[in-house]
């Protein structure tokens, strides 16, 4: 468990909480985008895609604050030992969810592509990768609401399970595809979208890396465990 | 990295004034060359330890040490050790610059004088340009070298109390936060100074200034009620030390 609010100076301690409402805002805003992601696959909707494509830049501001809220605390405090790593480590989370809601927004204008094709058999076998990753992704925003460390090299641990999923997905739609010409097009943004997921997972991980070296200042993760 | 060479040895170090235990069983070697910070809360110790590497300790009565403190080969508490000799070898610069009410000639030349480094005038001269040149303060001052060494800015005073400290060719020079009574453009100049002086010179400066520590040093010594908790690469002290205690110091958790 990582503190922040012991200084001395209250006014630090209120400021690192600002930051962190802001980080957490920006964490509760992506999981709205994400359940309201996977409902657009589910359902076929065009409207609640929509809605995630135009919601992207609530969180492109959002890190816009959060980097703003940095910058003048290192001005400021000069910060040194865990809280120096807190706010290295605010920046890297950022940025990680600043590209998981640019990666939201794509997949959802592929959705919308999707809406007339019938990939029906297909999507089954991606839904299954979309609600892996959005567990993994839920986990690591707890992991960092609760700067619990324990938390995080779970995130960690877990990824090869989303990147078994992908590989499965990957190879059984590219062998359905080589044999029904109909499936081209569809087929193709799907892809595509199982590869947007694959990439959230891993800045899932990449928000568990940070907070691991927030607790321990180390900057070279373990190699994260990988598929042959 | 291999080419560093231990300066200073503290072995088993416990100082006491009086009945009061001020040190606690120090052990730490201070390398040649480098710069070590010494940080800590106050009453910490740390100006104690630094006043006992030129033995400044002993012109307190009722101070008393035990243990090992060596520089190179020589115990500097071993029997027969010649103090004068020992602060020449070892220099010190002070919280608030103390020019002597002197010339700023003078102040230079006062110590290489007492220990008769010099044989003559010229020697002298050149002996007070090349210590002011040292400590960047030559070309400020080289037209009123015969003004009082006080009719100076502190900066400027400061710089020539580590010129005076450096006259006399030491080997370490000690600095008791030199930095303290100067506004931030002059403790810029003697952070840079102390930059450069530690390509000659060994140095040990106590400093309330974290940042200044890990700015201008490569070893940070943290003490915490007369003990050392931790003593490390001073990159590594202030992103990521091993002691919570450290940590809470540094971070401003306690103080």
């Amino acid at each position: 468990m990582i503190e922040i609010h012991d200084h001395i100076s209250s006014t630090f301690n209120n400021e690192l909480s600002v930051l962190d409402d802001s980080l957490l805002e920006m964490g509760s805003f992506l999981e709205e985008m994400f359940e309201k992601t996977l409902i657009a696959i589910n359902e076929k909707d065009e409207f609640i895609a929509k809605k995630v494509i135009s919601s992207d830049i609530k969180i492109d501001n959002l890190e816009t604050s959060v980097i703003s809220q940095i910058q003048i605390l290192i001005a400021k405090r000069q910060p040194v030992g865990v809280d120096l790593r807190v706010l290295v480590g605010c920046t890297r989370i950022a940025g990680y969810m600043e590209r998981i809601g640019d990666l939201l927004s794509s997949i959802c204008k592929r959705i919308i592509i999707l809406v007339e094709h019938s990939v029906e058999n297909e999507k089954e076998e991606l839904i299954k990768l979309s609600t892996a990753v959005n567990e993994l992704f839920k986990i690591s925003l707890t992991a960092y609401a609760k700067k619990d460390f324990s938390l995080a090299e779970k995130v960690r641990n877990e990824d090869i399970d989303i990147d078994k999923l992908y590989k499965k997905f990957f190879n059984t739609l590219l062998e359905k595809m080589s044999k029904n010409a109909k499936l081209a097009v569809p087929g193709t943004h799907m892809l595509f979208i199982s590869k947007n997921f694959e990439r959230i997972g891993d800045h899932a991980t990449n928000i568990a890396e940070s907070i691991s070296y927030m607790a321990s200042g180390e900057i070279n993760a373990k190699p994260r465990p990988k598929i042959n | 990295m291999s080419n560093i060479k231990s300066k200073i040895l503290v072995s088993k170090l416990d100082v006491f004034y009086g009945k009061k235990q001020a040190i606690f069983d120090i052990n730490m070697s201070i390398n040649e060359k480098e710069v070590t910070a010494f940080i800590g809360p106050s009453g910490c110790g740390k100006s104690t330890l630094l006043r006992c590497f030129n033995r400044m300790n002993d012109l307190i009565d009722i101070c008393r040490i035990s243990g090992s403190i060596k520089l190179d080969d020589l115990n500097i508490y071993g029997k027969g050790l010649d103090i004068v000799r020992l602060r020449t070898r070892v220099g010190m610069v002070f919280q608030k610059p103390n020019p002597f009410p002197k010339s700023i000639y003078d102040n230079v030349a006062y110590g290489p004088k007492i220990h008769g480094m010099c044989k003559d005038v010229s020697e002298l001269d050149a002996i007070v340009e090349k210590s002011l040149k040292s400590a960047g303060l030559w070309d400020e001052i080289k037209d009123r070298l015969n003004e009082p060494g006080t009719s100076i800015s502190g900066g400027q005073q400061q710089r020539l109390c580590i010129a005076r400290a450096i006259a006399t060719n030491p080997e370490i020079i000690l600095m008791d936060e030199p930095c303290s009574s100067l506004d931030p453009i002059a403790t810029a100049r003697i952070e840079e100074l102390i930059n450069e002086l530690k390509n000659k010179y060994t140095i040990v400066v106590v400093t309330h200034n974290m940042h200044q520590a890990a700015r201008i040093s490569q070893k940070t010594a943290f003490f915490h009620l007369g003990k050392l908790i931790e003593f490390d690469e001073t990159d590594k002290i202030f992103t990521s030390p091993s002691k919570q205690k450290t940590n809470d110091y540094i971070t401003g958790r306690y103080g």
